[in-house]
Parts: C-alpha cells; structure tokens; sequence
C-alpha cells in the first residue's frame, strides 16, 4: 500500500469525522454488547465450576441416593470391605439467615476430607484448636470471612439459621479462608460443618447425602458390586458441563441477542464505507486513470474500515468490560432464578474473551466492508461516474437484490425444515430471515413510496413529493439507513411479541395450575423441604377447608439416553380440582388420569417428552429405592416451571417405590361461601408450633412467578434497547451522510427561494418518511421473527410451545419509536441544510 | 509511438447499440503534440479511454510504446498505464486531502522512484510550473489555474512517454486556459513526451502540430493521419 494514498485516507477520515465516528460508535457498541454477554456467561460458569470444585475438590466418583439419602452404614461397610479405598461422606443441605442468599451446609468427615478438598484442608480448619471445636461444640461450623460479615458474627459467636423450616444456631469456629491464591468467592455462602453437626441441623441423622471417592475405575467396580439397589455410583465432571447443560438455551439466546446487536452495527459500517466510496467517486476515478489498481483500491478502503474497526473494538471492549459490570448481576439472578445456585462476586475478565469480540468486531467490519470496496474497484477511472450513474446503476441490481433477497428467505425457510433439535438452526433461519428482508427493502421502498405518493402529495404539498422524491432518488443511501433501522426494530417487534407471548402463556398456565386459594409451605425456595406431619394432619382438622392437594418435590436420577439425567419429579396427593390444573398436550385425559391415579403411571411435561422422545405409551426409567424401574407415561403436559423436564407421579405410586413419606407442599382448598382471608388466618393459627412455614396467597405465588418471569426478561429487554440504539446511530449516520451530500442541491433551492424553514420541513419530512417506512417494514418482518423465535427456537432451546399472541400495542410502539427515532436523527441534518448558504455551496464545485 | 488499427468502440444503451467509435486508424510519433476536436458525444473522451487502457475497443488493436493493450488484461493495462501514460483532466481531479507536492510524489511512488529522487523530481517540477511556494498548501487553497498547474506537473512528474488531457481548459477562463495550454506544450516538447488533447477551443488546436476532428465516430476527411506537422 503506498504511503501516500494511505496518508489521504487518513486524511479523508479526520476531514468527515462525524461520519467514522458514528460508524465506529455502531461497531463499538456492537463488540461491546457481545464481549459484555460473553464475560458475564464465562464469569458466571467459572463461578460455578469454582463453587464445585471447593465442593468437589479431587473427587472423582460419587456415590448417591434417592430423595432420603444413603444410610450411613454403608460408608463405614465400604471402608471394611475396601480398606484401601479413598473415601469421605458427605452430609449436604441448605439453609438461610435473614434475607441474604441461601447458604449451602457442607458437613464433612475431617479426617477423610485432606486428599478431597485440599482446598478446605489449607484453611485454618487444620490447626488444633479449631479442629477440636469443630467436633465437640455443637453447631460449630467453618465460614469464608466474606460470609461472617455478611451474617455480623466472628470468632466464637453464634448465629441463628433457618433449616427445613426449623430455627437452629451455628458457632463460627474459625474463618474458611483460602490460601492457594485461588478465587475465594468458590466459598461464599458455604457453612462447613463437621459430619455429625450437618446431619444434626438438616434433620438427616444417621443420613449421608453422598459418599464421595478418589477410585480407580477397578475400584469403582468393586464399589459398585456392594452398593445396594438404592444406591448408585456415578464418575463426577468438573460442573463445567452441567452449567452448560443447564444454561445452555439461555446462553445462546443472549449470544445471538448479542450478534443481533453487532449485526446492526455492520450496517453502519457498511452505510459508512458505501458512503465514502460514493463521495470520493471521482477522486477513486482518478486515482485508477494516474495507474492506481482495483487490488489497491480494494485494499485502500478494506485498511480505513480496519482502522475504523480497530478503534471502534479498543473502544468496544473497555465498553463491553463497563456494561458487563452492569449486566453481570442480571444474568446471574436469572440463572439463580431459574437453574441453579451461583453466588458472582466479580467479573472474570479472561484474555480469550477480549480477544474474541476484538476478531469479531473486525471480521464484522471488514465483511461489512468488502462491497463497498469492491464497489470502489469498479469506479470507473477518469471519474466519469455521477452520482445519477451510480443510482442507475443500483436500481439496475435491484431485481437481483430482490432475487437474492428471496433467495436467503427459501434458506431460511429449508434451515427450518432441516432434521434435528438444534435451535442454533433456528436462529441461522433467524439470520437468514433479516439478511433477505434487509435485501429486498429497497424494492419494498419503491412500492411504499408509491402508496404515500398521493398522501405527501395531498398533505405536503410540492414539498412532500419533492421529500418523497429524494428518497427514492437517493435509493443508494436511503435503502441502507431503512434496512438498518428496519432491522433494528424488527428485532424489538419479535423480541416484544414472543415475551409478551411467553408472558401470556405463562400467566395462563399459573391461573390453571395454581387453583388452590393457598399454599403451605416453607419460607425460602431451596433445599430440602418436609412439612412435619402433625402439622398436616392439623391443617386437615381446620373447618371451611374443602380439599387439600399434597406436593413433594425431590430430584430423582432418570435413565434417559446414554447418560443418568437428575430430574425433578412432583409427587402429588391430588385433590379433586387439582386434576383440571394440567393442559394434557398428548394422551386421552379419560385413559391417563386412571393410568396415573392407580396404574403407577406418569406425566412428563412437554419439555422432557420433546428432550427424552417421550410420548404416551412410553416407558421412563427412574432409580427408585429399590432400583431402576420403568414407569409408563400417561400423558404429556404443558409446564413451563422447568425447561429441563418434570415428571409427576401419583403419590401411591411414590410410596411404593421410595422410603419418603414426607409432604414439601399443601394447596388448601377453601369450600363454598367460605372467606379465604379468615381461613387463611385459621390455617396460619394451625400451622404455629415450631416449624416455620408459611401460608401463601395464591396471588401472591403468582405475582411473585411473574416478578421472576420479568426478571429474566430484563436483560433481554436491555439487549433490545441497546440495538436500538446502534440502530438510532446508524440512522443518524445514514441521514447526515445524505443531506450533508445534498448540500450543492439544498443550496440551488436557497437560491431559488426556498425558506430555512422550508428546508427544515423538507429534511425533517424526509427522515420521517423514512422512519415511517423502516417502521412499516418492520412489522412483517418482527411478526415473522417472532413465529420463528416461539415455533422454533424456543420450542427448541427450551422445549416450551405457547399461544402466539400480536398485541398491536408493540407494533404501533414500533412505528412510533420509528419514526420519533428518524425524526430525532434528522435535527442536526436539518439544522446544517437550513443554515447552508447557497453562495457558498454554490461556489465550491 | 501510438498506433491504432480498425478501432471500434459501441456501449450499449437501454435497448440499443450505440456505435461511438468506428474502424479508427491512427498512428502517432514520439513528441506529436495532437489535438482531438469534434462535438460533444462524438467519441473523443472514448478515444482518449482507448489509448490510455482504461477501457478496450471492441475490435482492432492499440499499440502504445511498444506494447499492444489490447492483448493485456485489466492489471497489466493499469501497469502500463502508470508508467506510461499521464493525465490532465478538465476539473484537475487532485487528491484533496494531499498537498500539491504529495500529489505530484504519488505518481512516482506508483512507480517505485526511490524516495530521495521523487522528492528532487517533485521540487524541481513545481519550480517549472512555478508553484514551488505551495507545495505544502492543499488544492481547495488554490485557485482552478494554479490547481491546473499542479494537474499538468502532475501528469509528468513521473516522465511518462505520452500525455492526455481532456478538455484542459475547458474549467479555466480564457487567459489562464492559454497560460495551462502553453504550459503543458512547452513541458511536453521540451522532454519529448507526446500529447494529445480533447479539446472544443479553436485557439488550442491551432496549437497543435495535428488536429483530428472525429465526426460520427470516425477521424473526418480533413483530418489525415500523415503528413505529420511540425511542432510550433
């Protein structure tokens, strides 16, 4: 590249600085929007995989129960039989204190834990003086010192917990500080106990919740062979896998929000570099005639979009760095509301993620690029190209546009019809789908514009044709800033009706599922939950009191594919009314609810009937207590309270296979002209003794679900602000690019007479047509991204079909951000042309 | 020096064919000064575009300096247009965002000059077209004679064999135009360059050792290709 044509370019750019500043704000705020999402997914997942790991330690296999755990004997049997084996019982449960996060009880047997959790045994949990509290004090537990500011207590001092509902107190025996230099928030929230004070305070005695071994795979054998039919061992990961497993769907969703966001940025790019080729036509042309080539052409104007890029992806990953501070707390609340615990301290801010979005954002620049650069290849030499030329010239390659736009819509269409459950086909249909209507805009311009023809016309008078005429006149540029913008807020329109869907949908299934007036149960949402059952029976003795629906949920082991798959199953005592509460998707509601009630068979919700291929008639396998049994499925049902899969089970059904008799739940059914208030009061009168629990309001659990349900869609609702933001900047480019180049015609109107005001009517008309076109477009094209996001995507991410639902308040909420957006981005255009001065303009050519 | 044979030339409009050039035969000898006149449309640019190589006739051949173009694909007709040819244009076309003395280093950087010579080049070109005080101004600082100056110094800086200009004068008044013309005749006799000039003025071909008038395409009946006249 000569060192001179590469200093006017720079020159060029430092000339139009509002121009490649806009296009290197659209590419900044894109890099930033996907480096932002990939930090909080990554610090999240390595919070988690760390949490694991001080849990886990060196583990390699583990052994586990059903709901009720292993009988402790078996540890000790193991250690006869298999003297050499590297053992060490686990006692784990949750319990809370005050309205922070829950803490995880971790009881383990000090003596065993050295080779396990090195981790634990650096801390001071080795000296002599803590060891000897820890197993003679009763409570005595081990914290992280974040963990004792957070509960107010040090050294020696007691704190009141809540277990299973139950008030207990633990002695902080010494401070569970990490001197590996690893990441001390693997800790927080963990109380260690020993072994005997866990099984005390989580009402386990006699219980392990695992064994936990470091075993040969011979080792493993022999183990398995003396495990009883309850029990199974299985070959533990680091927890990376899980977190992906369970967060996956979610992850890639906010990924592709994210690349939506840098999708919008490239057409700024692209709008940018297109614009500065049309600008330096004549200078390109030149440049050829003086023996300049395509290939440096080319190259010329890939370099200024490199070094637009570059720039814009410094700028984008401190950006991203800042905004992931902000979402961090959003993704990670949602994943604690939605798949599992992870307490996120900080951000983990890994070089590979950087150097990521860096590629990203410069393969994005540069591919947005390459037409612009390959158009200036094309300039033909001696400049003789007018502008009118390259119009002609764009509207000669419309059909083609067209063509190709369709094209990439049949793709979209065949990425659907593709064999397989991936949603990232979906969205590679999702893509496809945007990039074909961004190419058949233009055409679809020209036909609006014909439509608004007589409406400018009758309303505008020669100034609104003449605003309309310069859109269609300008169809190089205008095209680009409608597509961007039409992008944008089709991406807001499908977004906003698939949630509002969901949202709907998911209302609609809590009014059905939730019929009880209210709920007992205990305060908190994790951990093990039994209601101790006097106070059942209590509850049943309160008058006014029509039915009663008993729950108990556990997680069970299920036989699906070639790996066992926790699963969450809800055992229900049902009460008459309850049985309306499930929307059979599949199976004959005559023949499954029999099957279900006394033929020992089971509904699977809808997601774990599309994951696990279930259909009624099938037969799930479950590790009960007296081994894998195989249950047949009854029906399938509409749930959307796990996207992993739930599975019900008739409690009879239950009891025959496992040792729990315990009842997590109670939904009371109030009788007939009965206050609910006052027997709300009775149940809580009924319920006092000295297991917490709480009675809930029906309306109460649902306003709550719905908090949980707007709480996810926040940071969805974020990523959708910020595309449209990138949007409103690449409109504001794309105007400026067009009413700044229409100077020398603006000026020819000044002096034949038009008005500074006039000339405002006329921008601001203009950039409002066009806000009112990219709004109208975006219409079909949101409509149809939001079929494709609920019939596909999410059906395939989540396993969750639901009603669609358009509420014409988002899409006149659309047209309206539209055209404010345009007419917003046209001020500073219109303030410029209105104080042009026509001698000036006039004389520069 | 320059020697085309059955040239043709049609673009394709709308629907239609339009003939603009038709069997041309030419020959030009080293140092020719030749003007190019006929009305607008007649295909005088065109010829200019066809000995330049920046376009390709549809039939015949063109001989530039030794080199058939029409045997030679795009890149290599732009090599050889970068060190063999060199242009004037009627609105200067200078790079705005280069200094006078940057727009006359990029033909030589094009080819390759060694930086010390190019700068020596440079200096001792803008002292003969006598801008040798602006080098460092930008062209929008400069009036459309001066700016044409820089155009002229430009197209021989790097000493290509033939010079084209299109309408040199035509953006210029009457006596900066002849100042541009005497300007460009002088320097390309004196290093005996070829040149060959599209223009409409009457007093700027009478210049010229040779006027071809192209009339429907092809070089009029009063125009012969020999004898060759004199340079003034």
């Amino acid at each position: 590249m000569s060192a001179i044509l590469w200093r006017a370019s720079i020159r060029y750019g430092l000339r139009h600085p509002w121009q490649f500043g806009l296009s290197l704000l659209g590419i900044a705020l894109g890099v930033a929007v996907v480096v932002s999402i990939d930090l909080c997914i990554d610090s999240a997942r390595r919070a988690f995989v760390l949490s694991n790991q001080a849990v886990l330690g060196a583990t390699t296999h583990r052994i586990e129960g059903g709901p009720s755990g292993i009988d402790e004997q078996l540890y000790a049997r193991l250690r006869v039989d298999i003297p050499t084996l590297r053992a060490a019982p686990v006692v784990e449960g949750y319990a809370s204190a005050g309205d922070g996060p829950a803490l995880q009880v971790l009881g383990v047997d000090v003596f065993a834990e050295a080779p396990f959790r090195p981790r634990l045994a650096h801390t001071r949990v080795t000296r002599g003086d803590v060891l000897t509290r820890l197993l003679t004090t009763s409570g005595a537990a081990l914290v992280s010192a974040d963990t004792a500011a957070r509960l107010g207590i040090g050294i020696g001092e007691r704190v009141s917990i809540v277990v299973n509902g139950r008030g207990r107190s633990i002695e902080m025996a010494g401070v569970l500080d990490v001197d590996d230099g690893l990441d001390d928030a693997s800790l927080a929230d963990v109380i260690v106990t020993d072994i005997a004070t866990a099984q005390e305070l989580l009402d386990r005695v006699g219980r392990l919740s695992r064994i936990d071994l470091i075993a040969t795979a011979d080792e493993a054998a022999r183990v398995a062979a003396r495990l009883p039919e309850s029990v199974r061992i299985e070959r533990t990961g680091s927890g990376s896998e899980f977190a992906e497993r369970m967060t996956g769907a979610f992850n890639l969703n906010l990924v592709m929000l994210g690349l939506l966001a840098l999708l919008v940025g490239m057409f700024l790019v692209f709008n940018t570099m297109t614009f500065s080729v049309v600008q330096r036509r004549e200078l390109i042309g030149a440049l050829r005639a003086i023996g300049v080539t395509r290939k440096q052409i080319f190259a010329l104007i890939l370099c200024e979009a490199a070094l637009v890029a570059l720039v814009a992806v410094v700028a984008g990953l401190a950006l991203g760095i800042v905004l992931a501070e902000q979402l961090i707390e959003l993704v990670s609340r949602t994943i604690n509301d939605l798949y599992f615990r992870v307490s996120v301290r900080s951000l983990t801010i890994t070089p590979g993620i950087l150097a990521k979005g860096a590629l990203v954002g410069l393969a994005a620049a540069l591919v947005a690029a390459a037409l612009p650069a390959l158009e200036a290849t094309r300039v033909a030499p001696r400049a003789a190209m007018a502008r009118s030329f390259v119009e002609a010239h764009v509207r000669r390659r419309l059909p083609w546009a067209s063509l190709a736009g369709l094209a990439a819509l049949l793709l979209a269409v065949v990425l659907i019809a593709l064999p397989g459950d991936s949603p990232r086909l979906g969205f590679a249909a999702l893509f496809a789908l945007v990039g074909g209507c961004a190419l058949l805009t233009p055409a679809a311009i020209l036909g609006l514009l014909a439509v608004l023809r007589p409406l400018a016309a009758w309303s505008g008078g020669w100034l609104g044709r003449l605003a309309l005429r310069g859109v269609a006149a300008n169809l190089s540029r205008t095209a680009i800033a409608i597509a961007a913008l039409m992008v944008a807020l089709s991406a807001t329109v499908g977004v906003g009706v698939m949630v509002d869907s969901f949202r709907r949908s998911v209302s609609h299934w809590l009014d059905l599922t939730m019929r009880a007036d209210m709920y007992v149960g205990m305060p908190g949402g994790v951990g093990e939950r039994a209601i101790d059952p006097e106070v059942v029976a209590r509850i049943a003795t309160v008058a006014g009191i029509a039915d009663i629906s008993a729950g108990r949920g556990v997680t069970v082991v299920a036989e699906i594919g070639q790996e066992p798959r926790p699963l969450e199953l809800v055992v229900l005592q049902m009460a008459r009314r309850s049985y309306a509460g499930f929307q059979l998707l599949e199976g004959d509601a005559t023949q499954a609810w029999p099957a279900f009630d006394d033929g020992g068979a089971v509904l699977v919700s809808e997601s774990l009937a599309r994951r696990a291929r279930l259909a009624p008639g099938d037969r799930l396998r479950l590790q009960t207590d007296g081994g894998v049994r195989g249950f047949p499925v009854a029906a399938v049902f509409r749930d959307y309270g796990s996207e992993h899969g739930t599975v019900v089970m008739a409690r009879q059904t239950y009891d025959r296979h496992w040792h729990d008799p315990h009842v997590s739940t109670l939904g009371v059914y109030a009788a007939d002209n009965v206050d609910t208030s006052a027997l709300r009061d009775a149940v809580a009168d009924a319920i006092q003794g000295e297991q917490q629990l709480v009675v809930r309001d029906t309306r109460a659990i649902k306003s709550a679900s719905m908090d949980v349900f707007d709480r996810t869609f926040t940071i969805t609702a974020v990523l959708r602000a910020l595309a449209t933001i990138i949007a409103f900047v690449g409109i504001l480019s794309a105007l400026m690019a067009l009413q700044l180049e229409r100077a020398k015609e603006v000026a020819v109107l000044r002096a034949q007479g038009l008005t500074p005001a006039q000339v405002w009517q006329l921008v601001q008309t203009q950039t409002g047509v066009m806000g009112l076109i990219a709004g109208v477009l975006s219409l079909p094209v949101g409509v149809i991204m939001a079929l494709l996001l609920i019939l596909v995507i999410n059906l395939r991410a989540f396993g969750w079909s639901m009603d669609v639902h358009v509420d014409p308040l988002i899409l006149l909420q659309a047209v309206g951000l539209s055209v404010a957006a345009a007419l917003v981005a046209g001020i500073y255009p219109a303030y410029r042309m209105a104080r042009i001065s026509p001698a000036g303009a006039l004389r520069e050519d | 020096m320059l020697e085309l044979r059955h040239v043709s030339k049609s673009y394709r409009e709308a629907q239609s064919l339009r003939t603009v050039l038709e069997d041309i035969n030419l020959e030009v000898r080293r140092g020719e000064f030749i003007a190019v006149t006929g009305r607008s449309g007649t295909g005088k640019s065109t010829l200019l575009n066809l000995v330049s190589g920046i376009d390709v006739p549809d039939n015949g051949s063109i001989v530039l300096d030794g080199v058939e173009l029409t045997a030679l694909d795009e890149r290599a007709r732009t090599l050889k247009r970068r060190s063999t040819v060199g242009f004037v244009f009627q609105f200067f076309n200078l790079i705005p965002t280069l200094s006078v003395a940057e727009n006359l280093m990029l033909p030589l950087e094009l080819i390759g000059t060694p930086r010390e010579a190019a700068h020596e080049r440079v200096e001792a070109m803008l002292a003969r077209v006598d801008l040798a005080s602006r080098a460092e101004s930008f062209p929008d600082r400069l009036s459309g004679g001066e700016q044409q100056r820089v155009a002229v110094a430009r197209a021989l800086v790097h000493e290509p064999e033939i010079v084209l200009a299109d309408e040199p004068t035509g953006n210029l008044d009457v006596e900066t135009g002849r100042v541009v013309l005497a300007l460009l005749s002088s320097m390309t006799r004196d290093a005996d360059k070829t040149l060959i000039i599209v223009t409409h003025s009457e007093e700027a071909a009478r210049q010229a050792g040779r006027v071809l008038r192209i009339e429907d395409g092809r070089i009029g009946a009063n125009s012969p290709c020999a004898p060759v006249a004199p340079r003034p």
